[in-house]
């Protein structure tokens, strides 16, 4: 295990040194780039510009360092999974396109990004759905699945104003994010996807406090139609309910098609507070977000097939301290989600050509609670306001219980994790580079399950409960560097190129290999 | 600190409202209560098994009665189908409900038994599924009948017909009066074909059986059959031809006698159809004289639309009284096994897993006497068959089911 994720790391250290080292011949003979913004301190000048950067309130861009950017990146990503869940695919190849870009206007600013990805998901079963939460039990899918294609599209705006007394700051956020996704196997789904989201905040600046409140409302709409080529055949499509539990459906010989929907919002709140010290920033956050999920079968007289609600509490404190060429920056969180699935009794009641159905009963057969104790610490060495060294320690504690009803079944699974992260920043002659080497280890603290009879316990019950509860190491290895040789006096060439391995601790045949390759321009 | 504390406390009021609890799913007391119907009278309630199944999940639970004909379940909500089967003294007890719901604590049903006598011909055994071809076609040419003489007497032959209903078990039936409940006469479809005869010239030997094919070839090896296809039912003792009125597109089998055409909502149909899905029922009758053979159809009085449909299709009516026996066949999809007969003429449900799988539904043998099989017959499919059968036209099995 060791001895590949050097062999990869030399691999990669020296594909980007012979690039470039291409360029350090041209670098003696190009104008100073002195100038010009570098990709590889992007984020970081970005989120230690100030601490509202920090958080998701849409009228923080106000801070934003600087008066025009842009970026434009060409990525490629190739993932092959073994350990994951049965929900996803065994591997994923994406090539994705995105631009984003940022300008002050006097007192307004202005942010946008557009995304486009397209992904090929491979070995994928028993889930035909894509923007629906992860938590929602009441997923759909078939056993025989195959591989998926999928085209993604992002677009986000932010805007925020700065009043001309400073007294305050408003902003207003946009989110809409479209996919369809298909695969060419009976039984085969084409599932069209959306995503749209507002978020409106305001900031109030008095001496040493700023006090901010943002809200969030986002609709979800998901509808998925499954076809077959050849109706002879028998095909089995399955509602989950949890843990495995599920309703089957035959889709007979004759039966041309099936349909499902899923509708939804998620409606939230936060409320920040941020003081601001000598030489430090502390800034609090607290948020209440509340999800709501329905899925329905059919399109005129809909099977319910399951409510899902989620309500998520939030606690944030970031403390930035910055002294002379120091940066700390302490973090420590606080999450829990209060999940419940609620199940509808249904009578079918025929009516002149189609069907309704009439709900006698209704009641909860899945419950999950989790919580997450999350903490870290950020320590960054500056020079020139350029960072130098960037080391970051984390330890993540999660309780997560699931509950199904009338059985009774749950299981319960207890983790810790630790990770570390270290970024080096190399500025000499014509390069500029961002080494980063990340380990993650996350270690099972308790666990167990009951459960009696489940039809697909092997296929997914107990595979789901190894997912979530076992040990692994994770290694993350990755260069950045900006390509000062191609730069020009408004525009910046960048390249990345990143290695996610992960082991599970007592399978090492049971691994993850993840590879991404970016490359763009900076204005 | 007084910011955090503050904003702390906001949330957890927010957590209060919020956090309304909604019912958790558990199980209810569900009683039950057996009771002999309006029309007859007995005792011996005692001991009785309820059965009780769930129509959208997958609980099949079986409970005993005390002495006042009571029993309990535990069952989470959900629609049920409750019965109880039982012989006494030659008759069948049958008592059949389904679709209740059951939603809370104390929820109560009634199941009234019906009585009928135990008759002599039965379905040994259906062969309705068909197989596939080896290019992967379906093909139903080989489905087939088998009738049994459950008695120690000669049977005759003569005038009994077969029909499948018109009601499909994928849809609730049609077929109901304003109280709800199933007519007295029995709505037939497609070819409904009879054994030709005067009355006394086809016998049936005691604990002997006859076949009926859709074709009476060797399906396995005929140029015209399937080499996937389970049997060889060259040696049916009747098949049904229908080449003398859809225009000759039925193969006549040399050597097999036909059956004959009583009515048909399909005169086009290439052949005898039986759903493969299991979607109809099957029952077998006589009409009350020969004579009645083969005009009994063409009376308008034994005709009816559908109701409730705008269709103009006339179907046979036969009164249920005329019945011998009948075989509840439904399709394996929840929610696509609705009722079609009455209780006292089948109590109970029989399906097998997959079309075209080659598989047949068969008759239990109940006992073996000096060699004579006897097959179970309480007038209940669902306790009276076995399903996923390898068909087995003629042969008897030599053990008890």
């Amino acid at each position: 295990m060791l001895n590949s994720c050097t062999k990869l790391t030399s691999r990669i250290v020296i594909i980007t040194l012979c690039f470039t080292l291409q360029c350090i011949g041209f670098y003696t003979n190009a104008q100073s780039k002195d100038t010009l913004k570098h990709y590889t301190s992007l984020n970081y000048s970005i989120e230690y510009a100030d601490i509202w950067l920090q958080s998701n309130q849409p009228a923080a861009i106000s801070y934003q360092p600087f008066n025009k950017l842009a970026t434009i990146n060409a990525g490629f990503l190739q993932a092959d999974n073994l350990f994951k869940s049965v929900f996803h695919p065994t591997s994923q190849t994406q090539y994705n396109l995105s631009s984003s870009g940022y300008t002050k206007l006097n007192q307004l600013n202005l942010w946008g990004k557009a995304q486009y990805k397209n992904t090929k998901q491979s070995e994928q079963k028993w889930n035909n759905t894509t923007f629906i939460s992860e938590a929602n039990p009441f997923i759909h899918g078939d056993s025989i699945g195959g591989d998926y294609q999928q085209d993604f599209y992002l677009l986000e705006a932010r805007m925020a104003y700065r009043s001309a007394s400073k007294k305050y700051d408003w902003g207003l956020g946009l989110n809409y994010t479209v996919s369809d996704k298909t695969n060419q196997s009976d039984p085969r789904p084409l599932i069209k996807s959306l995503r749209f989201k507002l978020e409106p905040g305001l900031i109030i600046h008095q001496q040493k406090w700023d006090y901010g409140i943002s809200l969030k409302y986002e609709r979800l709409s998901e509808t998925t139609e499954t076809t077959r080529n050849d109706k002879s055949e028998n095909h089995a499509l399955f509602r989950f309910i949890g843990m495995g539990l599920h309703k089957k459906e035959t889709l007979g010989t004759g039966y041309p098609e099936d349909i499902m929907t899923y509708n939804g919002y998620k409606k939230g709140i936060s409320i920040q507070s941020k003081y601001k010290g000598l030489d430090f920033e502390n800034l609090s956050i607290a948020s209440y977000e509340k999800t709501y999920e329905r899925a329905a079968q059919g399109s005129v007289g809909q099977l319910l097939t399951g409510d899902y609600h989620n309500h998520k509490y939030n606690f944030t404190n970031i403390l930035l301290i910055k002294k002379e060429q120091l940066i700390h920056n302490i973090k420590l969180n606080i999450s829990h989600n209060h999940i419940k699935g609620i199940w509808f009794y249904q009578k079918e009641i025929p009516q002149s050509q189609s069907y309704n159905f009439e709900i006698y009963d209704k009641a909860v057969r899945h419950k999950r609670k989790i919580t997450q104790i999350e903490s870290s610490y950020d320590f960054i060495i500056e020079e020139n306001n350029l960072p130098h060294l960037q080391v970051e320690s984390g330890i993540k504690l999660t309780f997560d219980k699931t509950e199904v009803f009338p059985e009774s079944y749950y299981n319960q699974v207890n983790n810790i994790q630790f990770s570390s992260n270290i970024n080096k920043y190399l500025y000499f002659g014509g390069i500029n580079l961002k080494m980063n080497l990340a380990a993650t280890y996350r270690f099972n603290l308790s666990k167990r399950i009951y459960i009696e009879d489940i039809e697909l316990k092997e296929q997914i019950t107990y595979p789901e409960y190894y997912y979530s509860s076992a040990d692994f190491l994770q290694f993350k290895i990755g260069i950045t560097t900006d390509l000062l040789c191609l730069a020009a006096d408004k525009y910046m060439p960048y390249a990345s190129l990143y290695t996610q391995q992960l082991f599970v601790t007592e399978n090492s045949n049971n691994h993850n290999h993840n590879y991404s390759i970016g490359i763009g321009i900076l204005f | 600190m007084r910011s955090c504390f503050r904003l702390v406390s906001l949330f957890l009021l927010i957590i209060l409202l919020v956090n309304c609890d909604d019912k958790i799913a558990k199980a209810h007391k569900v009683n039950i209560q057996v009771q002999y119907n309006n029309n007859i009278t007995g005792s011996g309630l005692e001991m009785l098994n309820v059965n009780a199944v769930g129509v959208d999940n997958k609980i099949n639970k079986t409970n005993s009665t005390d002495e006042s004909g009571t029993t309990t379940f535990k069952l989470p909500s959900g629609l049920y189908n409750f019965s109880v089967s039982f012989v006494k003294n030659g008759y069948n007890y049958n008592g059949y409900i389904e679709n209740q719901v059951v939603k809370e604590d104390g929820d109560s049903f009634t199941i009234d038994l019906t009585e009928s006598l135990q008759q002599g011909l039965v379905f040994k055994e259906i062969y309705y599924s068909g197989s596939r071809t080896p290019e992967g076609k379906t093909y139903t040419s080989d489905q087939f009948l088998e009738i049994y003489n459950n008695t120690d007497e000669v049977i005759y032959l003569d005038g009994l017909t077969i029909g499948s209903l018109q009601q499909a078990a994928s849809n609730e039936n049609d077929w109901i009066n304003s109280a709800n409940k199933i007519l007295n006469r029995i709505a037939l479809q497609w070819h409904v074909m009879y054994i030709l005869g005067s009355g006394y010239d086809v016998s049936l030997q005691p604990f002997t059986s006859v076949v009926i094919a859709v074709d009476g070839i060797n399906h396995k090896s005929d140029p015209n059959g399937n080499p996937n296809s389970p049997v060889d039912l060259g040696n049916a003792n009747w098949e049904a031809y229908c080449g003398d009125f859809n225009g000759g597109k039925d193969l006549d089998a040399v050597g097999v006698p036909n059956l004959e055409l009583l009515f048909s909502t399909r005169h086009s149909a290439n052949d005898w159809t039986i759903s493969p899905n299991g979607n109809n029922s099957i029952i077998m009758f006589k009409l009350p004289q020969i004579s009645d053979y083969p005009t009994w159809g063409e009376n308008p009085n034994n005709r009816s639309t559908e109701p409730g449909s705008s269709s103009s299709t006339e179907f046979l009516m036969i009164p249920k009284e005329y019945v011998i026996d009948a075989v509840e066949l439904v399709r394996p999809d929840d929610g696509k096994q609705h009722k079609s007969l009455h209780n006292d003429i089948d109590a109970g449900k029989v399906w097998c897993t997959s079309s075209f799988s080659g598989k047949s539904i068969r008759r239990k043998v109940k006992e073996i006497v000096d060699g004579n099989v006897i097959y179970q017959d309480t007038n209940n499919s669902s306790n009276d068959f076995l399903s996923d059968q390898d068909p087995t036209p003629g042969i008897h099995p030599t053990s008890v089911d």
